[in-house]
């Protein structure tokens, strides 16, 4: 039996704009993503009454950038994080991002990571079935990111559900992620993230 | 085609086939994305508990059959009926139970020893199966007329098998309408159909409650002989499962009606799955139908549709109601929106026989989906 995620045909589609001081704009990347198995996962908790009791909770509220994709398996549905997920500080103190850290479940155990929260006026109903998701890193945001001395670009995004276990301190999985060209990035630009979700 | 739907009389597995999921489904996931997070800061319990989870899961299944199936059957009252009913007044007149009576051209395989006879409804075609489907069956017509007023001005179709025989039910749904006379509430209900009391509020002794009628002879005095099959009794209005509208409740979220547990499938839809849910994603919803729900369902068109439901929240909420929105036989506050549905090639209300075991059975609804 195919699975529902595949079945319903939940599908993503990503443009990474770059926007420049100038106001002048690049597109990036135009191209579908890949819905990981932790949309499936939790929605299991959802419907079988498992999970958490809010609807709050199965939202996708927070997204991830990083530095080390595309993974080494290669990009598929099993993918639960990032390969190189930025640390708080790495967001970037002076940006407009909310950067919260939780313990993310990752497969069968959890890790502690970082994510940007999403403001609830970036999640925009654009069809019956479809929602668009605005993710901005500012001009302030991401800037200059360098590890042991090397300098590095980002290229993998992922979004990520809330709270699916309904866990008192909130536990957060991954449900979307794409990989991208590496983009060294500057305050010379922003880069806007324009995410849709076809259900 | 998506899902799987298993069919099981007793330990015998009839059908297994997959199902589909409809357009309803991702408006579904969609509404849960964009619900406005403000609300959980509304004091006022009635808003926040829009937030509830148990608005956003699968509540209900539902059964339907092809739209001809509704100008035919016991969905039908002609004058060639309205004159039988009127010369038997035992029909109409038995307080609180609801005859369904049904035109056959032969009761050959009438057995007469009692139980839930099975005899092939006039369906038509069913409608095919379309993901932007949001009943089961659209385009609905009903034609039946009662003391000249057509019953669908009332209570128009909704796409699916209606639950009106009850006496509680239709005593309450005939109230201030044109058919609040007992005669014509009878009457209404007995075309609406279409599934029994439950056998233990029925009169002991009775045999009108399912009749079937062979219709010969000139016209216009029409040669009639009788097929009368003794009381039988449903699960659905037994554990009060089933709202006028045709949708049986999910249990398993909410406190079970009598004394059912809430792991019968007998007393509504059930959800279960397995401790490893979060690793295989299986989810198996069921349901179990009487014979005597199978057999009336028979008699008004027989079941080629099935539906698992959520709770429409726009519609809900634009109806007046608010939440939580407790399950109700009558003024059922819930709105529902198609989730998935499967069109089964086969009526499941027909089944096989010979010798005399032309009877419907218990049948047991298996419904997995699976998220992983």
């Amino acid at each position: 039996m195919k699975n529902f995620v595949d079945d319903l045909g939940i599908n993503g589609h990503l443009t990474i704009i770059k926007l420049n001081k100038d106001g002048s704009e690049e597109v990036l990347l135009d191209d579908p993503n890949m819905i990981v198995s932790g949309m499936g996962v939790g929605l299991s908790y959802l419907f079988t009454g498992s999970g958490s009791n809010s609807i709050l909770d199965y939202q996708i509220d927070r997204f991830q950038v990083g530095v080390s994709g595309p993974p080494a398996g290669g990009v598929t549905s099993s993918i639960f994080q990032l390969s190189g997920e930025l640390t708080a500080a790495e967001y970037g103190s002076n940006s407009n991002l909310f950067v919260d850290t939780r313990s993310q479940i990752t497969n069968t155990t959890l890790s502690t990571k970082a994510a940007a929260l999403i403001p609830k006026g970036k999640i925009t109903r654009i069809g019956n079935s479809s929602v668009r998701f605005t993710l901005v890193l500012d001009e302030d945001a991401c800037n200059n990111i360098s590890r042991s001395g090397s300098d590095l670009s980002l290229n993998e995004v992922g979004m990520l559900m809330r709270n699916p276990t309904g866990n008192a301190d909130p536990r957060p999985i991954l449900v979307c992620y794409r990989t991208f060209s590496n983009i060294r990035k500057t305050s010379d630009f922003s880069l806007i993230f324009r995410w849709t979700l076809n259900f | 085609m998506r899902g799987e739907v298993e069919i099981w009389s007793g330990d015998e597995l009839i059908l297994k086939e997959p199902n589909m999921i409809v357009d309803g489904a991702g408006e579904l996931l969609a509404d849960i994305m964009t619900v406005s997070r403000s609300l959980s800061g509304v004091q006022y319990t009635a808003t926040s508990a829009i937030l509830d989870a148990s608005n956003y899961r699968i509540q209900a299944i539902s059964f339907g059959t092809g739209k001809d199936a509704y100008e035919q059957n016991a969905h039908a009252f002609d004058s060639t009926k309205e004159l039988i009913s009127s010369n038997r007044a035992s029909l109409l007149n038995i307080s609180g139970v609801i005859p369904a009576i049904t035109f056959i051209s032969s009761i050959e395989n009438y057995s007469g020893a009692g139980g839930t006879l099975c005899i092939p409804p006039k369906v038509g075609l069913p409608v095919p199966p379309d993901p932007m489907l949001t009943v089961l069956e659209p385009n609905i017509k009903m034609s039946a007329k009662v003391g000249g007023i057509f019953v669908s001005s009332v209570f128009p179709p909704n796409g699916q098998l209606t639950n009106f025989m009850p006496s509680a039910i239709f005593s309450s749904m005939m109230q201030n309408t044109v058919f609040s006379s007992t005669v014509s509430a009878v009457a209404v209900a007995s075309l609406l159909g279409c599934f029994p009391d439950a056998s233990g509020k029925l009169p002991v002794g009775s045999s009108y409650h399912k009749e079937y009628i062979r219709r010969g002879g000139n016209s216009p005095t029409p040669y009639v002989t009788d097929a009368i099959v003794p009381v039988i009794g449903g699960y659905f209005n037994s554990a009060s499962s089933m709202d006028v509208s045709g949708f049986v409740n999910m249990i398993m979220s909410g406190v079970p009606a009598g004394s059912y547990l809430m792991s019968s499938v007998a007393s509504g839809l059930c959800m279960s799955a397995n401790s490893n849910f979060s690793s295989n994603g299986v989810i198996e919803y069921s349901v179990a139908l009487a014979s005597g729900d199978v057999g009336f369902a028979n008699m008004y068109g027989g079941i080629y549709h099935l539906g698992l439901w959520t709770i429409d929240m726009q519609r809900t909420l634009q109806s007046g109601n608010t939440p939580p929105f407790a399950f109700r036989q009558l003024n059922n506050p819930r709105k529902y929106k198609l989730f998935c549905r499967k069109g089964l090639s086969k009526n499941l209300g027909f089944i096989e026989g010979s010798n005399g075991d032309y009877y419907n059975k218990n049948l047991t609804i298996k419904w997995r989906l699976k998220f992983l």
